[in-house]
């Protein structure tokens, strides 16, 4: 063979060599990592972690491509930011490797509005779980028991303090250590503003095994308030669950499983001469309203707040006055483990006062109880009706702003799935419907109800002004049903990887006027390579 | 790939044995051939022309006529055949292309031989297979392939259609070449890409032997490109599609060959079939490719009919920038 034959050979078998080693970028052979999506005003944002990028999708024009926004590394967690247009994202941060940079942890604000820079604040410490106040102003964020807890060190009860409304700085989030006896935290509540002797201020509430953590959240620097709830030497797992706040008699409430009591935590203010830091001490009262108390609720009765405490095992409910201790216990007919207090008129009665509902959803009653609070403490077992519902009730989702509550029953065929629960008439009127309510959502101004079936193409949706049900066939089965607060659009949401969003008019859904978009977290992904 | 690779060297043994086979008779060119005298066509009779003397007249030439080329005719004179003694030529022999001239061994080319008939329509016309290996330099191609080239094969047909000289030429070519890969992305799509492009192209060849040929080539067309994502979710595939013009530059080298002759003889090159091998090398480019993907129209009008309006989305451009190897078989009439 003549050496320029050995060339073309030589050139031809490199080439091909070439062609079959040579690798493409990695970022495609990553996996996606797509979290639930979050429904802003008028857009829904989607979160990819696996390519940091948080895709917000304008349902208002949906041809237009998603808006992308960078994020930290390590998305875990998103959720609308409470009373704004903006979603807050968790991103853990990346410990490092071979080829990889360590990143700290980080909380990213993406707003609704196209124009609007992100805004990043470094925690610093790979927290899993964010609470924020009511209005949405700060957050707390904070390990939780459970989920994916990893690092060399870390210390559980660590948190950082966000204030939202501020721009990132050194001082902005906070970090600090919050006292432990040996507990992680649960879950975290925040108060409404509080009557406090130096003025109106947000407390958070941090449950841990045994004890609840006090913190003034507008003076990050102050120190915790820690309260057990067991003695030490007590071998019950004293587990706080719930925390409702009397903002007027400042007061936080807690209950916990394997507690009989309410714990009452009267914040009493400290004198100025005294205090060292806060401007409250909390005196702590512990409420006796029978054998394992299993929800609670605050109304107004006209010379203070009561606690309304049903417990299903003692078959009764308790009205406590926790400023004078005083525990009033009413005998029930039927057992009842849920509370929902509403204003309303009652037959009989024209006068809009509180009154309750008490009920129970683990499928073993099918009567409810009425109780109606106007001297309740006097007046006790009379001021309470039993009404028949006709099936077993194993959820409630309540409609207060339209006297509703809807009810659901255990599935059996030829009964009705729903009840539509009439608070002021006390009747109930059937609806058949094979649907679980986890997925139900309330559209705009709650003029409906749409409820997405656990598998299946068909989105039901109830007329809450006449009762009169209808339903939407789509091209794709359902996982979630996404109303938007600031457009006349119920986004419904389909289980494909790449992106899958039926978009229907909330006020007359129907299949004529739905459009779909599918896709968008594919959106420029041939450019994921250059990264 | 490995079937390409040996499919590459055995086409490369292939014509290498056959070329190794063919310098044997070559290489003499000062010695006495020991193949027979050429015969030589009959004209048509002339008038007052004898057929009979016209097919004597070989046997008064010398055996080497061939090798021995015409001592009178002039270095760049028309190749034409000197008529033998007794015999009138025709007034008007027909040729289709531009007169080469004969072979003048001052040029000092081993082996090269004169050609003294016009070589007409054969060798001129050439059909090709192609094979091209395309490294795009856009990272965005990586979405439809493990590697970073893109192997690609096709056909083309080419006329010589300037003869800017005996040994420069240039062909005019159409061709049709097409390309697909497939791979699983994001480690849960599908991605299916292919493309078709239909170009037009010219190439400059310079016959440096006989079967050694250097050669440049530019090359211009449009190319349609699809690609599918899918998955197994149950939902509709992701297609969409986009055009692009697509232009190239590139230089190589054809080594020709026949299949049975001797590769020096340039009669054997043009008066029948011959195998070439084209490697060449270069620069594609393209203009980028946007890709909007939607779901697949259903197949059933009614279903189709009956879908939700539905938007797809931009998954970004495909970069048309690749140097190539190309790698082509041909066969010249």
């Amino acid at each position: 063979m003549s050496r320029a034959w050995q060339i073309v050979a030589l050139a031809g078998v490199v080439a091909l060599g070439a062609t079959s080693c040579a690798e493409r970028a990695k970022e495609f052979d990553t996996a996606m990592n797509v979290l639930p999506p979050v429904a802003l005003g008028a857009s829904l944002v989607y979160v990819d972690s696996s390519v940091q990028t948080a895709y917000v999708l304008d349902v208002t024009r949906p041809e237009a491509a998603p808006r992308e926004v960078a994020l930290g590394r390590g998305a875990s967690f998103v959720a609308r930011r409470n009373e704004h247009d903006e979603a807050l994202v968790l991103c853990r941060g990346e410990r490092g490797g071979v080829g990889v940079d360590p990143e700290a942890s980080s909380l990213t604000v993406v707003s609704g509005t196209a124009g609007a820079a992100p805004r990043t604040y470094v925690l610093g410490s790979p927290f899993n779980a964010i609470a924020q106040t009511p209005d949405g102003a700060r957050a707390i964020v904070h390990f939780r028991t459970g989920e994916g807890l990893a690092g060399l060190l870390f210390n559980p009860n660590e948190i950082a303090i966000v204030d939202l409304e501020a721009e990132p700085s050194a001082t902005n989030p906070v970090r600090r250590t919050v006292r432990s006896f040996g507990g992680v935290p649960s879950a975290v509540f925040f108060s409404p503003s509080m009557a406090l002797a130096e003025g109106p201020r947000t407390l958070a509430v941090i449950l841990s095994d045994a004890y609840v953590t006090l913190l003034d959240v507008d003076n990050a620097d102050r120190p915790e308030i820690t309260v057990p709830l067991a003695l030490p030497e007590d071998p019950r797992a004293v587990l706080p669950v719930q925390v409702l706040f009397d903002a007027d008699d400042p007061t936080v409430y807690v209950r916990a499983v394997a507690s009989d009591d309410i714990f009452a935590l009267r914040l009493q203010e400290v004198p100025a001469a005294e205090r060292a830091g806060n401007d409250f001490r909390p005196s702590l009262s512990q409420l006796a309203v029978g054998s394992r108390p299993n929800d609670m609720a605050l109304f107004d009765a006209g010379d203070g707040q009561r606690l309304i405490v049903p417990s299903r095992a003692s078959r009764n409910v308790s009205i406590v006055d926790a400023r004078s201790s005083s525990v009033t216990t009413i005998p029930l007919d039927v057992p009842a483990d849920r509370v929902l207090v509403f204003d309303a008129t009652a037959p009989g009665d024209p006068e809009l006062s509180p009154r309750a509902l008490l009920f129970t959803t683990d499928g073993s009653a099918s009567s409810i109880s009425f109780v109606d609070l106007v001297d309740v403490e006097e007046r006790r077992g009379r001021n309470v009706e039993t009404r028949a519902i006709g099936r077993p009730i194993v959820g409630a989702l309540p409609l207060l702003a339209r006297g509703l509550l809807v009810l659901q029953h255990s599935s059996a065929t030829g009964a009705p799935g729903l009840s539509l629960l009439d608070l002021a008439a006390r009747t109930s009127a059937p609806i058949f419907a094979d649907v679980p309510l986890e997925n139900a959502k309330f559209g705009a101004n709650e003029t409906r109800i749409f409820v997405a079936p656990s598998f299946g193409p068909r989105l039901g949706f109830l007329d809450l002004g006449t009762f009169v049900p209808g339903e939407v066939r789509l091209d794709a089965s359902i996982t979630a049903v996404l109303p938007l607060a600031d457009a006349p659009i119920v986004a419904v949401i389909h289980g494909d990887l790449a992106g899958h969003v039926t978009l229907l008019d909330a006020s007359d859904p129907r299949r004529e006027t739905a459009r779909s978009v599918q896709g968008f977290l594919l959106s420029n992904l041939l450019a994921r390579g250059d990264e | 790939m490995r079937a390409l690779s040996f499919f590459v060297l055995v086409l490369t043994a292939l014509l290498g044995a056959n070329h190794a086979a063919a310098q044997v008779p070559a290489q003499p060119s000062a010695q006495p051939s020991t193949q027979p005298p050429p015969q030589l066509v009959p004209p048509a009779p002339v008038d007052g022309a004898p057929l009979q003397s016209a097919m004597q007249a070989p046997q008064s030439a010398p055996p080497q006529n061939v090798m021995q080329a015409p001592q009178t005719a002039p270095p760049n004179a028309p190749a034409q055949t000197a008529p033998p003694q007794g015999w009138v030529a025709p007034q008007a022999a027909p040729t289709v292309a531009p007169e080469r001239a004969p072979f003048d061994e001052s040029d000092g080319e081993e082996g090269y031989e004169d050609v003294s008939e016009p070589i007409g329509l054969a060798g001129r016309l050439a059909i090709n297979a192609t094979l091209d290996v395309l490294w795009y330099l856009d990272t965005a191609n990586d979405a439809f392939a493990r590697s970073r080239g893109l192997t690609s094969g096709g056909f083309s047909v080419a006329l010589t259609t300037i003869d800017f000289s005996r040994q420069l030429l240039l062909d005019f070519g159409l061709g049709w070449r097409t390309e697909s890969s497939q791979t699983v992305v994001l480690q849960a799509f599908n991605a299916l890409y292919e493309s078709h492009a239909t170009y037009v192209d010219a190439t400059l060849r310079f016959e440096l032997t006989p079967w050694f040929v250097p050669r440049a080539r530019v090359s211009a067309g449009l190319q349609y490109l699809s690609a599918t994502l899918s998955n197994n979710s149950g939902s509709s595939p992701l297609d969409g599609g986009a055009f692009a013009f697509v232009s190239s530059v590139g230089a190589g080298v054809e080594l020709l060959g026949r299949l049975g002759a001797g590769l020096t003889s340039r009669e054997s090159q043009t008066a029948a079939l011959t195998l070439a091998l084209i490697v060449e090398g270069g620069l594609v480019v393209g203009t980028n490719s946007s890709l909007t993907l939607a779901p697949r129209e259903p197949v059933d009008d009614e279903v189709a009919a009956d879908r939700l309006p539905v938007v797809g989305t931009n998954i970004g451009s495909l970069g048309g920038v690749a140097p190539y190897l190309h790698i082509s078989g041909a066969l010249r009439f």
